[in-house]
């Protein structure tokens, strides 16, 4: 019963080269198009946002570590568009076997493990992705673990987690400060985020890694669900949320948090001209 | 109606240039996990599920582009002193035949689960379709002679704890806690009524009930030849 390597994560390796080399090999030999385009990490999807509770969250800091962007050319993607009606976004291949086809063609790549700090004005260019010319779907990424070899502090509450989520609730004149530490499966792939673009020679465009604290798609928001009041027990106006957690409540809202941040609905690459 | 399997055969032998055909018969196996049930020692909570019966409706099951005619359902649960089930057999044109496919229309599930002194009965009916297309296997057929083609059916997966994960936990104690009323059944609506909690639906949103976890579990049950995966999608 042991279940067979995934036929995805095969893909993800090595399609990207196998998609160039076909493309030569049907051709006439020439080089395929490609092109060379920054990589960074865009705030734009961050905005104060109100859950379906009630309650007006406004992040004051958000990071995550991700590996190996792979950006794909069609395929399971978001299978969403605004301009589709609803019934045609539950479920379109998602439910194939784990490793079953779910990707698309993989014509576009950033390898390497990536800090993503959307609230850091002063974020660096992450580095340049190379992708083969043509019109993109959507984008893949792993989620994986800070390590101190990720260049953090031995006291920074990321390391050893996968996401760090701070910010602020406030409903009816009550705020409750929040930290939510998230800690993804090891290897845990999000599939599917957004990432329409037309890739041309002439492409210079910056790639933006955007976490959408609102899905523009179906209204929901990253924190629906989460019952901050009712989770601040001693009602200190202080709440952190994690894996570590021993009340149910706080264990049910870890879980809610963690599926929904897992999802391809937070996350989208969006190109932009650089400034 | 009958012409299309022979305009089949014959763009099938037109396509592959080989001479002469042979029968592959078409099975449906549960493998010990089905038919004697899932350990204690192969599920990570401690729990042994057992399958009273495990009934499948498998149709339009398509070898070497060829449609087989099989039977409406085949109770797993029975022993097959591992053969499997075998479902219909067909004359194809010999060589070697890929995207073979099929569907699941139905399951039907009923059993208990033990652990200690706990024990938790379940029937369950899934009738949500799904195909399988594209199977990652080879059936090789020579003139003259007779091959296989397997339909697998993985029960495990009802247990795994992730929709995503490539080395997913089995577990039993989150379906054995929505008993809400402890009346001994797990019920459909029990179920619908429980949150996934730490189980992973994956990168899509929708699947937050147990019910649906299920659901969407049965839909990647159909292997082929053993361990062999297919294109799984719910039928339209």
């Amino acid at each position: 019963m042991i279940r067979a390597p995934s036929i995805q994560r095969r893909r993800a390796a090595s399609g990207f080269y196998l998609y160039a080399l076909a493309l030569q090999a049907c051709g006439d030999l020439e080089e395929v198009p490609r092109v060379e385009l920054p990589v960074v990490v865009d705030p734009g999807g961050i905005e104060r946002s109100t859950s379906d509770l009630g309650y007006e969250v406004m992040l004051t800091g958000a990071r995550a570590m991700i590996e190996n962007l792979a950006f794909t050319i069609a395929g399971e993607a978001h299978a969403r568009s605004l301009r589709r009606h609803v019934s045609d976004l539950f479920v379109s291949s998602a439910y194939a076997h784990p490793g079953h086809f779910q990707g698309g063609d993989v014509t576009g790549e950033f390898r390497g493990r990536f800090q993503l700090n959307w609230l850091n004005a002063d974020a660096p260019e992450l580095g340049r992705a190379t992708l083969l010319v043509g019109t993109y779907a959507s984008a893949n990424f792993t989620f994986i673990q800070a390590t101190e070899d990720d260049g953090l502090a031995a006291e920074d509450p990321l390391l050893g987690h996968t996401a760090v989520l701070e910010g602020v609730a406030t409903r009816d004149a009550r705020a409750v400060v929040f930290t939510a530490i998230i800690d993804s499966p090891e290897g845990r792939e999000l599939v599917g985020a957004p990432f329409e673009f037309e890739v041309r020679q002439s492409s210079t465009e910056q790639l933006g890694i955007r976490l959408l604290t609102l899905d523009p798609f179906e209204g929901d928001t990253l924190f629906d669900g989460v019952d901050f009041f009712a989770l601040d027990e001693d009602a200190d106006g202080s709440l952190r949320i994690d894996a570590q957690a021993t009340s149910p409540e706080l264990i049910d809202a870890y879980n809610q948090l963690r599926r929904t941040f897992q999802t391809h609905d937070h996350f989208s690459v969006d190109a932009s001209q650089r400034k | 109606m009958r012409t299309a399997p022979f305009v089949l055969s014959f763009l099938a032998l037109g396509a592959c240039g080989t001479d002469g055909e042979g029968t592959v018969t078409v099975t449906a196996y549960g493998e010990s996990f089905i038919e004697d049930g899932i350990p204690a020692s192969e599920v990570g909570d401690g729990w042994a599920v057992e399958f009273s019966r495990f009934e499948v409706r498998i149709e339009q099951v398509t070898v070497a582009g060829i449609e087989v005619n099989v039977p409406v359902t085949v109770d797993l649960s029975e022993a097959s002193a591992g053969e499997g089930h075998e479902l219909g057999s067909v004359l194809v044109p010999s060589g070697d035949h890929t995207d073979a496919g099929f569907t699941v229309s139905r399951i039907e599930v009923d059993g208990t689960a033990t652990k200690g002194a706990d024990t938790k009965s379940f029937s369950w009916v899934f009738d949500q379709p799904s195909t399988y297309t594209e199977c990652e296997t080879t059936t090789s057929v020579r003139d003259g002679d007779q091959a296989t083609f397997q339909i697998t059916i993985h029960a495990d997966h009802l247990l795994y704890d992730s929709l995503v994960s490539d080395e997913p936990q089995v577990l039993f104690r989150a379906l054995a806690d929505a008993d809400l009323n402890e009346d001994g059944s797990i019920t459909q609506p029990e179920l619908a009524a429980t949150d996934i909690g730490a189980y992973d639906p994956g990168s899509s949103d929708g699947v937050d009930d147990l019910w649906a976890w299920l659901v969407a579990q049965t839909q990647t049950l159909g292997h082929v030849d053993g361990e062999a995966h297919c294109r799984a999608a719910p039928a339209k």
